[in-house]
């Protein structure tokens, strides 16, 4: 115990933190059985690959309840249906407030047309 | 992953490559927590050593156990471990119906820094040991939240999260149990050295 120690409390801090600097040694038989069971679930886990439907008959989930799970779950599911309704809707009765608006960013009406397949081109001329 | 890779590993990494397979994950895994389970453990069951060591070796047990299902985020390993080990060492404690065993703490280890001198590495060891036996006198809970607090070194949430109560009733466990230690040693200050240690000061 250091002379700097004070009061009898300071002293069993002290001794309380040398008594938590002694590292337990861990018998050589000990660590032998910690590894071996370690090897033993490690074994026993690689041998049951699908561990989580067990073989007392788990039902394999349905292809709408994985396509489900793959967006983030059913709610997620559900919304993303919801919007493509809408989205539908208001391409096939365009109401007329996504009219005006439209014309109000725009400022007027703009035809766009894609030619997506050309009769004049070249290469298919050659043909 | 490198040897250099494993030991700088975090313990839910380990863990994680510990399910995957890896079987250097529990060697890092088990050096890195066995010493202090083990010692833990002991200090839990008033020293007796072949009990601590079944102890230890039950809560790694579970550890591998659980690794597949491990849930990143929700918990510590350290904590997750301790945690095990008290309610193990509480099991053990209620099944012998708090029979009590006497320390064995004859083998305790030297205290590696440090190079005093050899009567003053026995006043220590004796104080040490002397220590020991006040903390077998315990009540348990105290017993386990001085331990973890003050020679475990976690701190006072770590502590409730392992003993499943609030930190204010951690605290006041801790104190208790610190004041019951002083109170077990105060008899002994001349005999390990305290008086001649006053009168050195003074």
């Amino acid at each position: 115990m250091t002379n700097a120690m004070t009061g009898k409390d300071g002293e069993l801090d002290q001794l309380l933190a040398d008594l938590g600097a002694v590292r337990t040694d861990v018998p050589d038989a000990l660590m032998a059985r910690i590894l071996a069971d370690a090897v033993t679930v490690q074994n026993n886990a690689q041998s049951v690959p699908a561990r989580h439907y067990p073989a007392t008959g788990r039902p394999q989930a349905s292809i709408w309840a994985r396509i489900a799970a793959a967006v983030g779950g059913g709610k997620v599911l559900a919304g993303l249906g919801s919007a493509a309704v809408v989205g539908v809707v208001l391409g096939f009765v365009q109401p007329a407030p996504i009219a005006t608006l439209s014309s109000t960013v725009w400022g007027q009406n703009i035809d766009v047309s894609v030619d997506l397949l050309s009769i004049d081109d070249d290469f298919l001329a050659e043909g | 992953m490198a040897l250099d890779g494993f030991a700088t590993a975090s313990d839910e990494v380990l863990l994680v490559l510990f399910a995957n397979g890896d079987r250097q994950a529990a060697h890092v895994l088990s050096q890195r927590f066995a010493p202090r389970i083990l010692g833990y453990a002991t200090r839990l069951l008033s020293g007796d050593r072949a009990e601590a060591e079944d102890v230890a070796q039950e809560a790694f047990l579970r550890l591998w156990r659980i690794a597949g299902d491990w849930r990143q985020g929700e918990a510590r390993v350290a904590t997750w471990l301790y945690r095990v080990t008290t309610n193990l060492c509480m099991d053990r404690l209620r099944s012998r119906q708090r029979r009590r065993i006497s320390a064995d703490v004859a083998d305790l280890p030297d205290i590696a820094d440090g190079a005093p001198s050899v009567a003053a590495q026995m006043l220590q060891a004796d104080r040490l040991k002397a220590l020991e036996r006040a903390l077998g006198g315990l009540p348990e809970r105290q017993r386990q939240a001085v331990v973890l607090r003050h020679i475990e070194g976690l701190g006072n949430p770590d502590i409730a999260e392992i003993m499943d109560m609030s930190v204010e009733a951690v605290e006041s466990l801790t104190a208790r149990g610190k004041r019951a230690l002083a109170a077990a040693l105060a008899g002994q200050r001349d005999a390990l050295g305290y008086e001649d240690d006053e009168r050195d000061d003074g």
